[in-house]
């Protein structure tokens, strides 16, 4: 009869296992829910669009600097309260001349492939950054570098021709490995599908169009990710992506106003979903192009905003979502001046102001004209993005109510970009800007980059901001730059070279069965490696590594 | 046969050459510089940055030698790299045509099992409830955009039913699933792809085997077998249909490029790794080389299914072998 | 023309598509909106005595839009179509009329053209050149001529031979007469089936276009993007996702069906 007996004993094991199951979860209880976070299951979010390049200085597109984001490390990160911390590196220390930053790095962080890394590889990161055959577009920041020394494996010293302060925060600029890349092209490695990083995760598999599945670094130095796999699946259509979630086959997305509001409120959301509204970091605009006579008239862009209703916008194309904008920063950042406020809506002051600048409707068409000129021009936007379009169709009322007829064109961003905005063949063009956390406004907003292809394409020229603007990038003591970059920020609005938008909220929807998830400043996926599943929850396999 | 085959093939390379002209220059002629997505807007780019990445392109030639140095290399089967990730272009083409071969194929096949009975039916009872009631089927099929129809089809079976899932190629776990739950798991997913793809084409192919039936029951060998007191069935199917269904193929042949582009909409809103959203994804990023690529070996393609189709015409009708040049 | 109207098919779709075309050319007259006037406060209303078939997410209402929509998409399918046939009927009655190196450099032409999956080539030359209204009939056209090439070609390789033409010749007229007066009129029956085939597919490819971000732009509504906009309150407003596929979905059966109808009326199969 062994047979029997086997039967048996396995019978009593699962009892036996039960009770101390019970046992465990009692014991948790009384001593608290911090230890309870449980490993394993993965989470499922989605891109529009496959990733490009895992080489991370090569990243330019969104999907490949997030998923890279995972696999890599910088010098510094920022925390959740947007204050700049080590991230690779465990201090540094900035020259009272403000030409020299020396970096400390932690001990023990090795490669995904064991090998330790140090201040060498650092230094093969900056030198490829600027060597002219590698295709990155993020050599700018580091061309103002003059030497980069490694002084022993932990300890590197950074030098600058002249003092930059957003400088520091570039050093968020993922590293790569030497000692694999030390004899690749950059631009034609295989690396780009096989990195290997110090991130919290590994990649474990790139199925081209279909999904990047990464799987938990279990020696990640700031110890090891809860969640087993992150798995982002290629959707490039947002509607079905929707679909998808209500599937459940989604765990992370982010929502469009519409889906936010409205199409989220069921019970099978309430029940399966969270829901999460944070600052987004960006704002939109509309530019207008300086060198056209009709906008080089301060007056003209000013009545421009008092002509239309921002909070308008924010109804019915944010659905609320969003904040109006007064300058070229969001509320949130430190050089934020407070002291701006936005204009009122004011049709008729619009009118008056117009009028003062010559314009108004001399021959009773219903369109105002200056010199036998109407007031006539064509806004540019790029396509895909439809809240920039119903923005745009909203502008256009407006102005025909003060009898300005604008066009809207649709243009494909590819074009959209070299062939009007770099070309400067746009009379206003409506985009956004996605802000780095440092106010660094230079190549924005600096008469001398109105070059073409450069980014202060709709030519602002102000002696007195430049000089600010100059300044602001030499100076290292926060209270003091904010004093500057708050007296920009008062005297762009002026100025209007822009009509600032709005700024809106960044929202998203994920799986309840994420515990840990803690929204910030920063925004929520600072602490992902701490996001977990409790046990009975858990969806998917865990990936174990041999 | 084989004199046939290898004349048929000659006849193709002025084809081919025309084909890489045509898509050379459309291409070359449009605005939008492939490196400029590099940077996407990203105000941390310095202009000599974006100039330093033109000429790396080899973009600053005159565009008649960029043609000649392209055609010399795709005639050692040379597509190039592709501008945006630096892979060669027929290893990405190579990864993603079988999916777009395969749905294209199993519909073609559907269509085809659907549309010749259909044909059939609708011809020998010519103006009856059912023929009426069968055209009008298939050019709803014909008429409906197919996105939409997608849409509301995947709200209905994979959000509100739940029967059939909604996007992708696999599930999540697939790699752990057995050789069975596999097989199911992606029939599943290709289901409303392939049928879909089946009803929106099936309209042509059905109206031209009912044509062709119709004209093949007209004929005077048709008048003989009846005459000879052959049973109504014989004549319709071993007579007449033969002769029908031969006209079909070369129709089947001919839709492989309309096949090839309606997958761009297909694989998008299906989220299918296919050629079609490779092709869309190239456009709108000016990745040349994978343009050029894809136009080329599309066109190839439907070389290819013609001449098949050519082939198995005169391989059953051996008039044809002769009077074709 | 009494034969014509005898055939159901073309009864059924000539009423289905005449109602449209109505709707379309009387659009200002039919309704008291304008198809772009934004209110952000009647966003999304249902259908009512006020919106007959209520407003998108910008508050405009859905009923104009879609009979100015009708009028966009019809232009876009009758312009593509008449590019389409002209390009076609030229070369195709000087390829067939004067044979020769001519005729075979035409009919490499089609052949190449053939090949091409016409969605790839149409989509690249319309996200190179910015998708306008005008762009997209012209590309479409453009790509879209050679079955009508081969059609007529192939009628006047069988006309030339009929008696009434030779007797033109023996009479001395000139061969523009001839095509022009003759040979291009009395093969017009194919011609016309599948020029009215060919407005549905164009109507049809408009809204893939639009699908991809390529059709009509806004604030123009035009079938195809009507569609599109839809798609994102799916689940939310079901008139804005029903009507307009119901509208290009009875547009193109009715074009269908009338040239069916055609075909049946003329004999001529192809």
């Amino acid at each position: 009869m062994p047979v029997k007996k086997t039967i048996n004993s396995s019978i009593l094991r699962k009892r036996y296992f039960k009770k101390l199951s019970f046992i465990t979860v009692v014991f948790l209880f009384i001593a608290g829910i911090s230890l309870a976070c449980d490993y394993g299951d993965a989470l499922i979010n989605a891109s529009s669009a496959d990733a490009r390049t895992l080489v991370p200085i090569l990243a330019s597109d969104t999907a490949s600097s997030s998923i890279s984001g995972l696999i890599f490390n910088g010098l510094v990160k920022y925390d959740k309260d947007i204050n700049l911390i080590g991230d690779l590196s465990e201090s540094w220390q900035v020259s009272s001349d403000n030409l020299e930053i020396v970096f400390r790095l932690k001990e023990n962080i090795t490669w995904h492939d064991g090998v330790e890394f140090s201040a060498e590889d650092v230094k093969f990161t900056y030198e490829k950054l600027i060597d002219p055959e590698v295709r990155t577009p993020y050599s700018g920041d580091f061309e103002r570098v003059a030497s980069v020394e490694v002084i022993d494996p932990l300890t590197l010293k950074v030098s600058y021709k002249e003092p930059f302060s957003p400088g520091l925060a570039s050093w968020g600029m993922p590293i790569i490995p030497k000692h694999i890349l030390a004899k690749e092209d950059l631009n034609t490695t295989e690396f780009s599908r096989a990195p290997i990083g110090t991130g919290p995760y590994k990649l474990r598999k790139w199925v081209t169009q279909e999904k990047i599945e990464l799987v938990a670094n279990e020696d990640y130095f700031e110890g090891q990710p809860y969640i087993s796999r992150i798995i982002t699946r290629i959707i490039p259509d947002s509607d079905t992506l929707f679909l998808e979630l209500q599937t459940k086959n989604i765990d992370w997305m982010g929502l469009t106003p519409l889906q936010y509001n409205k199409k989220t409120n069921s019970n099978f959301f309430k029940d399966n979903f969270n829901k999460f509204r944070t600052q987004a970091f960006q704002y939109t605009y509309l530019g207008y192009n300086l060198n056209d006579p009709k906008f080089k008239d301060k007056r003209v862009r000013q009545a421009l905003n008092y002509a239309v209703d921002k909070q308008e916008i924010i109804d019915g194309v944010l659905l609320g979502l969003g904040r109006v904008c007064t300058g070229p920063f969001i509320p949130e950042s430190w050089a934020y001046n407070d002291n701006v406020e936005p204009v009122k809506f004011d049709p008729e002051r619009a009118k008056k102001l117009l009028k003062q600048a010559g314009w108004f409707d001399s021959d009773k068409d219903g369109i105002i004209d200056k010199n036998g000129q109407k007031f006539e021009f064509t806004l540019i936007t790029n396509q895909g993005n439809d809240l920039r379009i119903s923005s745009a169709q909203i502008i256009q009322k407006r102005l025909a109510d003060i009898g300005i007829r604008m066009k809207i064109k649709v243009i494909e961003w590819s074009s959209f970009l070299s062939e009007f905005i770099d070309k400067r063949r746009f009379e206003a063009v409506l985009l956004g800007w996605s802000l780095s956390r440092d106010p660094d406004n230079f190549d924005i907003f600096h008469s001398s980059k109105i070059k073409e292809g450069e980014f202060n394409f709709v030519s602002y020229k102000n002696p007195e901001v430049d000089k600010l603007l100059i300044e602001g990038r030499r100076i290292f003591i926060q209270s003091k730059r904010a004093q500057i970059y708050k007296q920009v920020h008062k005297m762009i609005y002026d100025d209007q070279p822009y009509m600032f938008l709005y700024v809106p909220d960044s929202l998203s929807i994920i799986d309840n069965r994420f515990k840990g998830i803690n929204p910030a400043p920063l925004g929520i996926s600072y602490n992902l490696i701490k996001w977990w599943v409790e046990k009975k929850d858990q969806r998917y396999r865990n990936y174990f590594s041999q | 046969m084989i004199r046939f085959i290898i004349k048929r093939l000659l006849g193709l390379l002025p084809l081919l050459l025309g084909i890489t002209l045509i898509s050379f220059f459309v291409i070359h002629l449009s605005p939008g510089e492939p490196t400029v997505l590099q940077e996407s807007m990203n105000p941390k780019v310095s202009l000599e940055v974006k100039e330093r990445l033109l000429k790396l392109y080899d973009l600053d030639k005159p565009i008649y030698v960029q043609y000649i140095n392209w055609l010399a290399r795709i005639i050692r089967f040379d597509f190039g790299t592709s501008f945006i990730d630096g892979r060669p272009v027929i290893e990405k083409i190579a990864r993603r045509l079988p999916l777009t071969l395969f749905i294209n194929i199993t519909s073609m096949m559907l269509i085809f099992l659907i549309a010749v009975p259909l044909g059939v039916i609708s011809a020998v009872k010519k103006n009856s409830v059912f023929d009426r009631s069968m055209t009008i089927f298939v050019f709803i099929g014909f008429a409906m955009p197919t996105f939409w129809l997608a849409l509301l089809l995947m709200d209905l079976l994979g959000v509100k039913l739940g029967v059939l899932p909604v996007v992708g190629l696999k599930s999540i776990d697939f790699e752990y699933f057995n050789f069975f739950e596999k097989i199911f798991d992606l029939a599943g997913h290709l289901a409303l792809p392939i049928v879909l793809s089946a009803f929106s084409g099936l309209a042509g192919i059905s109206r031209y085997m009912r044509t062709s039936m119709v004209n093949a029951l007209k004929a005077p060998y048709i008048y003989t077998a009846r005459a000879k007191g052959l049973p109504e069935s014989q004549v319709i199917f071993k007579h007449a249909l033969r002769n029908a269904v031969l006209p079909i193929v070369t129709i089947l042949g001919l839709s492989v490029p309309g096949l090839i582009g309606g997958s761009v909409i297909f694989e998008t809103i299906f989220s299918l790794p296919g050629m079609g959203r490779l092709f869309y994804e190239a456009v709108m990023q000016r990745d040349y080389s994978m343009i050029m690529a894809s136009l080329v070996i599309g066109a190839f393609l439907t070389l290819i299914g013609n001449l098949l189709a050519d082939i198995s015409y005169a391989y059953v009708d051996p008039r044809i072998r002769y009077s074709k040049q | 023309m009494k034969k014509v109207f005898r055939n159901k098919l073309v009864v059924v779709g000539f009423v289905i598509v005449f109602l449209f075309l109505v709707l379309a050319v009387f659009a200002q007259i039919i309704t008291k909106y304008d198809p772009t006037a934004i209110v952000v406060e009647d966003a999304l209303l249902a259908p009512s005595a006020d919106h007959w078939l209520g407003t998108d997410q910008l508050g405009r209402d859905v009923f104009t839009r879609l009979v100015f929509g009708a009028r966009i998409s019809l232009s876009v399918g009758f312009i593509a179509v008449g590019i389409a046939t002209l390009i076609g009927v030229i070369l195709g009655s000087i390829a067939g009329y004067y044979r020769g190196w001519l005729d075979s450099a035409i009919m490499r032409f089609v052949d190449i053209m053939l090949c091409f999956p016409v969605f790839f080539l149409l989509l690249a030359v319309i996200a190179f050149l910015e998708p306008s209204i005008f762009n997209i009939m012209i590309v479409i056209g453009l790509t879209s001529w050679m079955g009508v090439t081969r059609l007529i070609r192939a009628e006047i390789l069988s006309l030339k031979e009929r008696e009434f033409i030779l007797a033109e010749h023996a009479l001395g007229a000139s061969s523009a007469r001839v095509i022009l007066r003759h040979l291009i009129p009395n093969s017009i029956g194919p011609v016309l089936v599948s020029a009215t085939l060919g407005v549905g597919a164009a109507i049809l490819v408009e809204s893939s276009l639009s699908f991809l971000g390529l059709g009509v732009q806004p604030p123009t509504p035009s079938w195809g993007n009507m569609l599109i906009e839809a798609k994102a309150t799916l689940g939310v407003a079901w008139w804005l996702t029903v009507f307009p596929g119901v509208a290009i979905l009875f547009t193109i059966l009715g074009f269908n069906l009338l040239g069916e109808g055609l075909r049946e009326v003329f004999g001529y199969n192809g």
